[in-house]
């Protein structure tokens, strides 16, 4: 029972997840891949996990809703929200797309190839704010004659204009060539009529490329090259304008300059410009309109340096005019009003209260009823088709905060999105602005977010402020998706009160091919063996640095105390050794760097950390092929350390409805798409899925910049292997044991201590006498 | 034998960070758990940069012969983010190594497969 529990989560979510959604019928599950289980067998084993009493909360989802409806949050509501995404053709490469509004509706032309021209096709999507999906064959093609080869809207209604485009093979070179023609369709994909376009030359350098007709049934279009050689030079770019009639109206040199037109409030259409300077930098924009009555065109906006950036210097600037006086803009953050400078006035609707992960505008069309229709592009560039309406009545929202240091916000955003996108009776609210000491006050207080990356609060020394996440991870099979050794990174005396999420390795290389395994007391020989070394291993070059790296891994694996007993070995022989060592090699504070220091034989090791994996390519560029990654010293030979990035918990006084909140959330962070997602940003390390880690080791390519404190930043460029990481993260991912510390007091003990002997405050022996005394109160206290 | 350095490029920038360098060693916040500074996060700047990698020439379709139709409206650019290096537990941002640039993505600015 437990089992199908688990395999809920892990399967189901990533199937759905990251897809856009809409109501249920209207062929989500078609997109889905990969080997989830049927829908049925998941609602039966959901309904089980009520049974297993109050902690199993963590392991049951939260009901979704019948069918989509969008939060109240904003001024505007999304009535619909549907993904624009062709039909997915196995193996097909190229092949252009290009979208388009009606007043209903969204759509897209999708040309898919095919092995050949026989095979190929033109596919057009829609998607109506009804909600309705279509895919359609376009029918007027004949074989493969009558092609679509571009489509645009025609503002206020549901037609498309669309460019034909026709070879025609004549002796005389001024007749050869492409000839092109717009052809409108109407709401059933029947041609309306057809406008030549016999001015525009037929070697395709001006072949029209966005387009768009105005209310007055006006042709606009911008220009590009379209044609059979492989040409990279850059196109002449046209703005043009055709009278419904068909005669070429007027024609705007913009080469070089990048365009987009936009439809305003009235159903004029306007061009939309942003010139760059040489080096590519966009130095302002412009929005346009032309007077067909008179062919001149007039400004209607105009923004740079003074006006917000995202107006004028961003590559996915757009805006339109709602009003005369009023600018419809969107940015990174969401949609607004502004006045004429570029100052927001109202937010219309902002996409982080909808999860939506916002990469760029496609289109926005304002519709006469006051609704705006658009097209956007998600994180992963695929289309979106949103249809939204003034708020009517503010629906209540249960709004459960999510405490972040700012610096993982982006690791958790996207998994947060997603939830708040599928859930809108609830909204995690990610919260980045916590003042530490501020934050555990509210939470012994029993107050506070309920959700704490413990980066911000740390884990195991506030336990009794987690509250145990018994559930979560019941049964057994989770072991086959997630990788064990790093779920139990969450765990505090045995029971899961955190969740990790990723992971990294821990450990030490030395310069020689021998010694292969060491002990502590062989590796105080190996050191005192050494005559060329200057210092013992990179980072902070103190004693107490040295020891805490090398002679201590928790209570129960140290070179210094016998936590059973309650006994120290300051007064030894061994200690004394140690000591020496230390003050030898680590005398001077300072800072030692990885690499060349120890290839050059100064210094004696380095430790390294293995966070994504191509730092294993880095360290084989740094260290060799067959370097010794010989492990740290520990009382039963060499080891390789694992620890998690700080574990998710939920406060120990949540109620319910949020421990309900905490698990589903929980499981979509851990879904595969949630941790792909998440992948994507640097402080996010090794995956503790087990396909998302093979992911990880997949995308090491000529791109990748492997970087990490202490170490120079390259780009990999041909020098990476990743069979080689692979191998060397496996290995040593089955060896790696988890990296523990001493408890905070006894670290501070140690600390204070060691600093007054290294300033020479205090001399050998009072050093050990004081660390025995102090050291072993604090055993028997504590034991 | 060890092979010491794998790439020329590498050699040059690894020498860059050789020695020792001064620097405080004690971390200030008690959720570090052996008092030191753990370098580990990565604090975006809001800077960043794009280096252009030129035109993308990509297959539209097929025309009525069969032939491949290109389309070149694509720029392909590399896209990084500068960060610096932040101590995980008491936020101090490490002055010993600069910024450091990120790969974030390769972007096509038309959307085509
Ligand atoms: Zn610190
Ligand atoms: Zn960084
Ligand atoms: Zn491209």
């Amino acid at each position: 029972m437990k089992r199908t529990i688990f395999l809920l989560f892990l399967f189901i979510f990533p199937a759905a997840l990251f897809q856009g959604c809409g109501n249920k019928d209207a062929g989500n599950q078609e997109n889905i891949v990969g080997d989830q289980i049927s829908y049925g067998e998941n609602v039966e084993s959901s309904e089980e996990g009520t049974a297993f009493g109050e902690h199993m909360l963590f392991g049951e989802l939260l009901p979704e809703e019948e069918s989509w409806r969008d939060n109240t949050l904003d001024d505007y509501t999304a009535v619909m929200h549907l993904p624009l995404i062709p039909r997915q053709e196995e193996g097909e490469q190229g092949g252009g797309m290009q979208y388009a509004l009606g007043s209903t509706c969204g759509v897209l032309l999708k040309k898919h190839l095919g092995a050949s021209v026989k095979e190929a096709w033109d596919e057009l999507k829609m998607v109506t704010g009804q909600g309705e999906e279509d895919s359609v064959r376009l029918a007027f093609r004949q074989d493969d004659h009558n092609q679509a080869w571009g489509i645009g809207s025609m503002v206020g209604s549901d037609h498309f204009m669309m460019l034909g485009r026709e070879y025609v093979a004549s002796e005389n070179e001024k007749e050869g060539g492409a000839k092109y023609y717009f052809f409108e369709i109407d709401e059933a994909q029947q041609v309306v009529r057809t406008t030549p376009l016999d001015f525009l030359p037929g070697d395709g350098r001006e072949t029209p490329d966005r387009i768009m007709t105005d209310q007055s049934g006006n042709i606009h279009f911008t220009t590009g090259y379209l044609g059979g050689a492989p040409v990279s030079d850059q196109a002449e770019n046209y703005y043009e304008l055709v009278s419904p009639e068909g005669a070429l109206v007027a024609k705007f040199d913009y080469t070089g300059v990048t365009m987009r037109l936009v439809s305003l409030y009235d159903g004029r259409v306007a061009l939309w410009s942003q010139p760059a300077d040489a080096e590519g930098r966009n130095i302002c924009s412009r929005l346009e309109c032309m007077d067909p009555a008179t062919g001149e065109m007039e400004l209607l906006a105009e923004f740079g340096e003074n006006a917000p950036k995202a107006l004028w210097e961003a590559d996915n600037c757009y805006y339109t005019l709602w009003d005369e006086n009023t600018l419809l803009y969107a940015d990174n953050a969401g949609l607004h009003f502004a006045d004429l400078s570029g100052n927001i006035t109202e937010d219309v609707y902002i996409w982080g209260n909808h999860g939506i992960l916002f990469s760029e505008m496609v289109e926005i069309q304002i519709r006469e009823d006051g609704g705006i229709n658009l097209i956007y592009l998600d994180y992963s560039k695929s289309g979106n088709f949103l249809c939204l309406e003034p708020t009517q009545e503010k629906k209540e929202i249960q709004r459960i905060v999510f405490a972040v240091p700012p610096a993982m916000r982006n690791v958790y955003y996207p998994s947060v999105a997603e939830f708040n996108k599928r859930y809108p009776a609830y909204h995690i609210e990610l919260k980045t602005d916590y003042d530490k000491t501020a934050l555990l006050t509210e939470l012994t207080a029993g107050r506070g977010p309920v959700l704490v990356d413990t980066m911000l609060t740390g884990f195991e020394s506030h336990k009794r402020l987690w509250m145990p996440l018994e559930g979560l991870f019941a049964g057994e099979s989770w072991e086959d998706i997630l990788i064990p050794r790093a779920m139990e990174l969450g765990e505090i005396d045995g029971t899961l009160y955190g969740v990790v999420s990723c992971f990294g390795l821990k450990t030490v290389v030395i310069p020689k091919e021998e010694p292969t395994d060491w002990d502590y007391k062989t590796f105080l020989d190996t050191i005192e063996a050494d005559s060329s070394i200057e210092a013992i291993c990179n980072g902070d070059n103190s004693v107490w640095f040295f020891m805490a790296s090398f002679l201590i891994h928790g209570l129960e694996d140290n070179y210094l105390l016998d936590n059973g007993s309650g006994t120290t070995y300051f007064d030894s022989t061994e200690f004394r050794r140690a000591l020496r060592l230390g003050r030898t090699y680590c005398a001077e504070t300072g800072y030692v760097e990885a690499g060349t220091p120890m290839l050059e034989g100064k210094v004696f090791c380095n430790i390294i950390n293995v966070t994504r994996p191509e730092l294993i390519d880095l360290y084989r560029l740094c260290y060799g092929e067959n370097a010794n990654y010989i492990g740290f010293p520990s009382g039963d030979g060499s080891a390789h350390y694992i620890y998690g990035q700080d574990p998710l918990v939920v406060r120990s006084t949540a109620t319910e409805e949020e421990k309900r909140v905490a698990g589903t959330f929980f499981r979509m962070l851990l879904s595969k798409d949630g941790q792909m997602e998440s992948t994507k940003d640097s402080n996010f390390w090794l995956s503790v899925r087990k396909d998302v880690l093979e992911e990880q080791i997949n995308q090491v390519n000529e791109n990748s910049m492997p970087g990490t404190y202490g170490f120079a930043f390259i780009t990999l460029g041909d020098d990476y292997d990743r069979e080689y990481d692979a191998r060397f993260l496996y290995d040593m991912l089955e060896k790696a044991r988890p990296l523990k510390y001493f408890p905070r007091e006894l670290n501070v003990i140690l600390m204070e201590e060691l600093e007054a002997y290294a300033a020479g405050t205090i001399t050998e022996d009072l050093l050990i006498q004081r660390l025995t005394g102090r050291v072993e109160l604090y055993l028997a206290e504590q034991n | 034998m060890m092979k010491r350095i794998g790439a020329l490029g590498f050699a040059v920038v690894l020498l860059i960070y050789s020695g020792f360098v001064s620097w405080a060693a004690v971390c200030g916040s008690s959720n570090s758990p052996d008092g030191a500074h753990d370098f580990s996060v990565c604090k975006r700047a809001d800077a960043g940069y794009s280096v252009d990698k030129g035109t993308c020439v990509y297959i539209y379709g097929w025309d009525q012969n069969g032939n491949p139709i290109y389309k070149n409206d694509c720029r392909i650019s590399d896209r990084y983010q500068w960060c610096n290096y932040i101590c995980k537990y008491c936020n101090q941002v490490n002055d010993t190594q600069g910024a450091h640039p990120h790969y974030v993505k390769t972007v096509h600015s038309v959307n085509h497969n």
